[in-house]
């Protein structure tokens, strides 16, 4: 037992040298406000219409993005499960190939496919949602299309491997209960499948909220989330206080959001 | 098996002896070697200055020239580190940096005596009494979309008119460009002339925030700004500069740089010797030749950029230029960080 202790240091070091320690300086500096009152930057933060406004565009651009994959990813993870073994193969090579370019590659991809030439505007035209060309680059339509599309895959992943795992003779023996299509999947596939969902969602949360690339690429200044504002204090402005403090916010934001998914996990598991 | 060991030790102490020998020996013979200038500029101009600059400067000094080309403040952040054993013996920065230089003693003030050419450049172009020289003035006006603005840009009021709705691009407040679009807006705004509005910063932040509904972008980097126009994304985009849109203009893409009525901006190009250089006397030699009529030409022929010799014939792209204001740096400098705040709350929203 003592030795197999001892085969944990090496990344407990390295947990302790890259995560623990940063963590530390982090809560460090954002208490160091120059008024000398230990929660000065919070009350910076908080009193501070501009910044309660970034918190709130983070809040409901992570929340819209999370629950957009998940409106979008339960059903496609659901009918991948479903498909027959090289439909699912190339199903997941489609979701697994974006994977391996970078954001940056991807978010540019974007800020082509946008533009009033791009083909989202020539595919609205083709279906005559539209008749001329709108402008989709640097809006807000623009940014959730874009940053959904970057995401979703972390939303599937999760999902599709907790229904890979159910075992199918419960929705046969559901069925020679007499239970219908949709009461199996009230009853049996979306409980078992809510880890899943659950996973995904606090995987596609934390990326949405803490997102730099892709809202400085697809949208720019317009539209402040706390990624940015937090790299601006850092770099810009120098005032590394209230970029750490902007920082634990963002923080304790998402870890919240996440234990709170967990918890309800946990809650709908023992139920 | 001991003498064999012995044996590997003996030789093994014969090479390390050879090696160290060699290592004492190796500043004599970085001397037989040609000297070194190592030069820190603008990652925008190495094409330029490896075609046609540092081969003739070496072949005329008999040295080697090394080109670190980044931005202006990541130079300076690479001076600040080695401060006391400087790499860079030539920094070429933008004032707004070289004024953070200067006060931090990471440069020199240059000695007219070391600098032949220094009496064929304006007077302006020495700045501040000589701690750095303006080699060449890029000029920043608005960047347009020739195809769709047959007529060019006749005014700096054309970024607010309601027919570019969605059209507009402006720099960021963390450009280095800000300043262009801070005077035009008050000079509109106060009917002021640009140099002396640039000072009603209440009156520019007034007016800018009126454009809000035209812009398509508050850009930071001027790549995407000229790409976004060459598309027809973008009709207008304020703050540009002639290196970065008249050289696309020349290689038949629709853009081109306007000459507003009210005048265009001169963003002063520094050269400066650095504090402690090595090699000072190349160092000297190479500020002077920049400001000689040759490189001069290369300046505005190559980059579009008002040469500050006088003697030089310039291209029509840079000769049609109207009255070019040069920004009050200092003044930047001290009220950027207020003015960041503002932007962001009042403008970027």
């Amino acid at each position: 037992m003592a030795a197999a202790g001892w085969l944990a240091l090496p990344a407990a070091a390295w947990a302790t040298i890259c995560f623990l320690l940063p963590l530390a300086i982090l809560f460090a500096t954002s208490f160091q406000s120059g008024d000398g009152a230990p929660f000065g930057v919070f009350a910076r933060i908080f009193g501070d219409s501009y910044y309660r406004d970034v918190i709130a565009n983070t809040v409901v651009y992570a929340s819209v993005v999370t629950f957009a994959c998940l409106a979008i990813g339960y059903p496609f993870a659901l009918a991948l499960v479903r498909l027959p073994g090289w439909l699912q193969a190339l199903g997941m090579i489609a979701i697994l190939l974006p994977l391996t370019a970078s954001a940056i590659v991807k978010t540019f991809g974007w800020t082509i496919l946008l533009r009033t030439t791009g083909l989202v505007n020539k595919l609205l035209m083709a279906i005559g949602a539209i008749d001329a060309p709108i402008r989709i680059l640097f809006t807000l339509p623009g940014l959730y299309l874009g940053t959904i599309n970057m995401l979703l895959p972390f939303m599937i992943l999760p999902i599709f491997a907790v229904m890979r795992r159910i075992d199918p003779t419960l929705l046969d023996a559901a069925a020679t209960l007499r239970s219908g299509p949709v009461d199996r999947f009230l009853r049996v596939t979306l409980p078992l499948s809510l880890p899943g969902a659950f996973a995904g969602f606090s995987i596609v949360f934390s990326l949405a909220s803490s997102a730099y690339v892709i809202p400085t690429l697809l949208i720019g200044e317009r539209h402040k989330v706390l990624s940015k504002v937090i790299a601006h204090n850092f770099l810009v402005a120098n005032d590394p206080a209230l970029g750490a403090g902007l920082a634990v916010v963002l923080l304790i934001f998402c870890t919240s959001m996440i234990a709170l998914a967990a918890r309800f996990g946990r809650a709908r598991k023992e139920s | 098996m001991t003498q064999a060991t012995s044996k590997t030790r003996r030789s093994f102490l014969a090479q390390t002896a050879a090696g160290a020998s060699l290592a004492l020996a190796a500043p004599a013979l970085a001397q037989v070697r040609r000297k070194e200038l190592i030069i820190g500029g603008p990652a925008g101009m190495t094409d330029v200055l490896k075609e046609d600059v540092f081969p003739s400067f070496e072949r005329k000094y008999g040295c080697r020239v090394l080109f670190d080309g980044s931005s202006s403040l990541e130079n300076l952040k690479k001076m600040q580190a080695v401060k006391d054993r400087p790499q860079f013996s030539v920094v070429l920065m933008d004032d707004p940096v070289m004024i953070v230089a200067q006060d931090e003693k990471l440069i020199e003030k240059i000695d007219p005596k070391n600098i032949p050419n220094i009496g064929a450049i304006v007077q302006n172009a020495i700045v501040r009494d000589g701690w750095w020289l303006s080699y060449k003035w890029p000029r920043a006006s608005i960047a347009y979309n020739s195809k769709n603005l047959p007529g060019g840009t006749p005014s700096w009021a054309m970024l607010w008119d309601p027919k570019y709705k969605g059209k507009v691009m402006i720099p960021s407040v963390r450009a280095t460009q800000i300043p262009f679009i801070l005077a035009a807006a008050a000079h509109l705004e106060t009917g002021k002339p640009i140099a002396e509005a640039q000072y009603d910063i209440n009156a520019a932040f007034k007016k800018l925030a009126t454009i809000r509904s035209n812009l398509l972008l508050i850009y930071n980097g001027s790549a995407q700004v000229a790409n976004l126009i060459e598309t027809g994304e973008a009709t207008l985009g304020a703050g540009m500069f002639s290196s970065y849109t008249l050289w696309r203009k020349r290689a038949g893409a629709p853009v081109d740089l306007g000459y507003p009525q009210e005048g265009s901006f001169a963003m002063p190009s520094g050269i400066a010797k650095v504090a402690k250089a090595p090699e000072p006397e190349l160092a000297d030699a190479f500020i002077s030749e920049t400001l000689g009529a040759e490189y001069q030409k290369v300046w505005a022929d190559k980059l579009y950029d008002t040469p500050t010799n006088p003697s030089v014939t310039l291209p029509p792209e840079v000769a049609a230029a109207s009255t070019l204001t040069v920004i009050d740096w200092g003044f930047v400098a001290q009220n950027r960080n207020e003015w960041m705040s503002r932007f962001d709350r009042e403008i970027a929203i």
